[in-house]
């Protein structure tokens, strides 16, 4: 079910409408029926099959390790393995089977031995990669003590596959949402505006910029026309790519979050100005922010504290000296992370490396070169303080954000990637700004003005953001009535008007849906 | 975030918000349905609607329905003027029968003709590789200015039942498919005059701003010539045009009307499709006149060099020889009175002006 469809919107005002009918005790009996009326409409009776086991499992599990605790150390541990261990081969096989038969056909081949494998076609359930990643996550946290397992069923139903996250995240810590979720909402008429408000904005965002952007884009990565057209073409596909991703990742999030305070349900933020970031770890605590801190909670923090890694922290101290030996094994634990990170959206080299090892391998180098460049600024007496050089940091930061994404972008796999690269340096042509040129690929001068007129009010959103430090919704329900219904209607008028939908229209999913 | 309570000042704020949010779709997919008036197209079905809703009720005697042959074929207000005839054109470019069915039975709503005579082109192929004998785009002009009601709903429901791949949606909230004609939006957009014509589509192409074919009529043009009819052989009546054609004939017979089948002066028409027609019509107990058969093309005395446009189109002159001998043959059957209109009678002088105009 597309979450820009009709049928949808039909669904959440019918949520919306029981939710706030039945007695507040009862509300969570809304969002499990809900939940499964998403799952039917969404997945095929082996998808939803595939999805319960984990849960029950998870849910099983949980009650075993709360209830066991502490007399059988042992068993809980094997408990927790054996269900992580379950979920985890739900994701992989499900989602990620190929990147195992690619690369063992890869290897057999370069050493011409052994037979190879044809790709296989499994469908996974909507949502698996958010909810697995939750679910992993609670049964550590119930393991760990940090929170207690829920007992009842339909509860938990109800918290693991609320529907909205389902769609795109984010990856919700249930120690941190679980009551919120679960304990019923009094209908808050300003929370309900917000959350109508911000519906609308994702609305925005994805219908009319990130969908009008994708055409350019899809004619540029897709069918290798990136060999056709080179250079600034490619250049201005890489960045509007980042802009597309943007807008259609981020729109989407709005509309769960939109969702979400329609019911006076609390969720994480994943975004937060990445744009403004001035290196990219800080951009990746701004980016897809409930990622970064599942894996660094639950995976970084485990594999430091691991007694391999204590042991190679030790045998580096020793090598290396105090400083560099203790930062070797949070490099190598940093790239796994992000190796993990890249494997997560999917088993294809062109993840591991555009949204996985690149970047972890940017940073690690943006740390080894980092007394260098200091030493660099403080020769050529630059100024890092004023706003000339964070505006340079800021632009840096993009266009690395850029070149990994662009390699994300690249179905065709590495070598794709390497491609795209080489294309895009190939030529540099600014006159197809000018001539008309970019007006073959299916949009039209329109077309084009919309998308810099909505970016630019998406921009002058965020700066006034950054600058006030408030929520933009906030700040406009402080101005008088005519206003703020006049940029209400005027929001509303644009999504109807200027937005991508209907017949004619290929209705294009939300691109971290598929993950 | 504190909980604001719903008072009864906040309670009515929403719904004025929510009122002025209604109204302003409304006028947008107003704004954005597309207008088809004399100004800007061949065919100008917006007036065609706009004016059969502003009749007075049960005033029109005579009703036309059709496709484009049918639109220029009859002009009511000629028929008026010269046999006292009250009759309407409800025909409109590529309307099939579905179409034909679901505006007779709108038209009932409204009217009580005694006659309904009914362009049977479209009992054969026209679009062959449409599911419904015709092209969604056409189809939607024909149709989206229908007021809404039961008739609207049943004729939705049976357009998307018999070609899935239109979008329901899509006539509930027009802006569905009409909001990316604000690349495309003109003057007549938001300020539009309907011809009143009674439905009468004379086509003076050269006129027009919307790109369609100019209509020059074949006199004018060189090498013209009538073209080889067998070459259309697409003889067998379409069992689904067949079934909403039976369907038109049990209304009329419901209603007491007198149905008339009519076939314009037509290279489409072969002898195989009129063999055919004929049967049919025979078949129902149907008057069926085919103004392509030698004795109807002599005694209208109808040229098609200088009363045809194009292929299958009539100008001034062909219309008024087809609505002569339609109204002669009408008055002659006593299948309807002549009588007295105010509103023919103030459009008289409208329809001289525009006749001269053109």
């Amino acid at each position: 079910m597309s979450l820009t469809s009709f049928s949808f919107f039909i669904m959440i005002g019918c949520t919306v409408c029981l939710y706030y009918l039945f007695p507040l005790k009862y509300r969570y009996l809304v969002l499990l029926f809900s939940n499964l009326f998403f799952i039917v409409q969404s997945d095929n009776l082996i998808c939803i099959i595939c999805m319960l086991i984990p849960i029950l499992i998870t849910y099983m599990a949980a009650r075993y390790i709360s209830c066991n605790r502490e007399h059988t150390g042992k068993h809980t541990k094997a408990v927790l393995t054996t269900s992580i261990v379950i979920i985890s081969a739900f994701l992989i096989i499900l989602k990620d089977s190929n990147f195992f038969i690619n690369t063992y056909n890869l290897i057999a081949g370069f050493l011409h031995v052994g037979p190879r494998f044809s790709q296989v076609h499994l469908s996974a359930p909507i949502g698996i990669s958010y909810y697995s990643l939750s679910l992993i996550g609670y049964l550590l946290d119930v393991y760990w003590n940090i929170t207690d397992a829920e007992t009842n069923i339909l509860k938990f139903g109800a918290l693991s596959a609320y529907f909205p996250l389902l769609t795109s995240g984010p990856i919700v810590r249930y120690k941190d949402y679980a009551s919120g979720i679960l304990s019923g909402h009094r209908f808050d008429y300003q929370r309900f505006c917000f959350g109508l408000q911000r519906i609308l904005w994702g609305l925005l965002k994805k219908l009319i910029i990130s969908a009008r952007i994708a055409v350019y884009v899809d004619a540029i990565y897709d069918n290798h026309g990136y060999d056709q057209f080179v250079g600034t073409y490619v250049m201005l596909a890489m960045v509007l790519f980042v802009l597309q991703l943007y807008t259609d990742f981020s729109g989407c999030i709005d509309i769960i979050m939109g969702i979400s305070d329609l019911l006076g349900i609390d969720l994480p933020e994943n975004f937060d100005l990445p744009f403004i970031s001035r290196n990219l770890s800080e951009f990746w605590r701004r980016w897809h922010i409930s990622i970064g801190a599942f894996l660094r909670d639950y995976i970084l923090y485990s594999i430091l504290k691991s007694a391999p890694f204590q042991k190679l922290g030790k045998i580096c101290k020793k090598k290396f000296g105090k400083k560099t030996g203790k930062k070797i094994p949070v490099w190598c634990g940093m790239l796994i992370s992000w190796f993990l990170i890249g494997f997560w959206h999917g088993g294809y080299w062109n993840y591991i490396i555009g949204v996985g090892l690149f970047f972890g391998c940017s940073i690690i180098l943006g740390e080894v070169a980092k007394p260098l460049t200091d030493r660099l600024a403080a020769i050529l007496k630059v100024d890092t303080d004023s706003f000339g050089f964070h505006l340079f940091q800021c632009i840096r930061t993009f266009l690395l954000f850029t070149f990994g994404l662009s390699f994300f972008r690249s179905y065709g796999g590495f070598l794709s990637g390497l491609r795209i690269w080489r294309s895009a340096v190939f030529e540099f042509s600014p006159w197809i700004f000018f001539d008309g040129s970019l007006l073959n690929f299916g949009l039209d001068a329109k077309d084009w003005q919309l998308i810099v007129f909505y970016t630019m009010v998406l921009a002058i959103a965020g700066i006034v953001r950054y600058i006030k430090k408030e929520p933009i919704r906030m700040l406009v329900a402080g101005q008088p009535l005519v206003f703020r219904w006049i940029l209400y209607l005027a929001l509303f008028a644009s999504v109807l008007v200027f937005g991508c939908y209907g017949p004619g229209y290929d209705a294009q999913s939300f691109i971290y849906q598929q993950f | 975030m504190q909980n604001k309570p719903f008072t009864k000042a906040i309670a009515v704020r929403a719904v004025a918000f929510c009122l002025i949010l209604v109204l302003m779709t409304i006028y947008l997919t107003r704004l954005l349905t597309p207008k088809f008036v004399f100004e800007n197209s061949s065919w100008p079905s917006t007036s065609t609607f706009t004016q059969f809703y502003q009749m007075e009720d049960r005033t029109i005697d005579v009703l036309f329905l059709g496709s484009s042959s049918m639109s220029t074929a009859c002009i009511p207000q000629y028929i008026y003027d010269n046999y006292g005839i009250t009759s309407y054109n409800l025909a409109t470019t590529e309307q099939t029968l579905i179409t034909s069915y679901y505006w007779l039975k709108e038209a009932l709503r409204y009217q009580h003709p005694s006659v309904v005579c009914l362009d049977n082109q479209m009992l054969f192929t026209f679009y062959a590789d449409e599911k419904l004998n015709f092209k969604e785009p056409g189809q939607r002009k024909d149709f989206d200015r229908m007021r809404w009601s039961k008739v609207k709903v049943e004729a939705v429901n049976d357009f998307c039942r018999l070609d899935p791949e239109q979008s329901r949606l899509s006539y509930y909230f027009p802006l569905v498919r009409y909001h990316d004609r604000f690349k495309e939006l003109t003057r007549l957009d938001f300020d539009y005059n309907i011809s009143k014509l009674y439905g009468f589509a004379p086509l003076v192409g050269s006129l027009h701003e919307d790109g369609e074919a100019d209509f020059v009529p074949l006199k004018d043009l060189q090498n013209a010539s009538i073209p080889d009819t067998e070459q259309s052989e697409q003889a067998e009546i379409l069992p689904l045009m067949q079934e909403y054609m039976d369907k038109i004939i049990a209304l009329c017979r419901e209603n007491d009307i007198q149905l008339v089948l009519v076939t314009t002066v037509s290279p489409m028409q072969t002898q195989t499709r009129h063999d055919h027609a004929s049967e049919y019509a025979a078949a129902n107990n149907l008057p069926y006149l085919d103004f392509n058969t030698e004795a109807l093309y002599n005694r209208t005395g109808m040229d098609y060099f200088t009363d045809c446009y194009d292929t299958r189109h009539m100008t001034v002159s062909g219309a008024e020889k087809i609505s002569d001998y339609l109204a002669e043959f009408l008055l002659s059957q006593n299948m309807v009175k002549p009588r007295t209109l105010s509103c023919f009678e103030d459009t008289r002088q409208y329809y001289q002006d525009f006749y001269q105009g053109e």
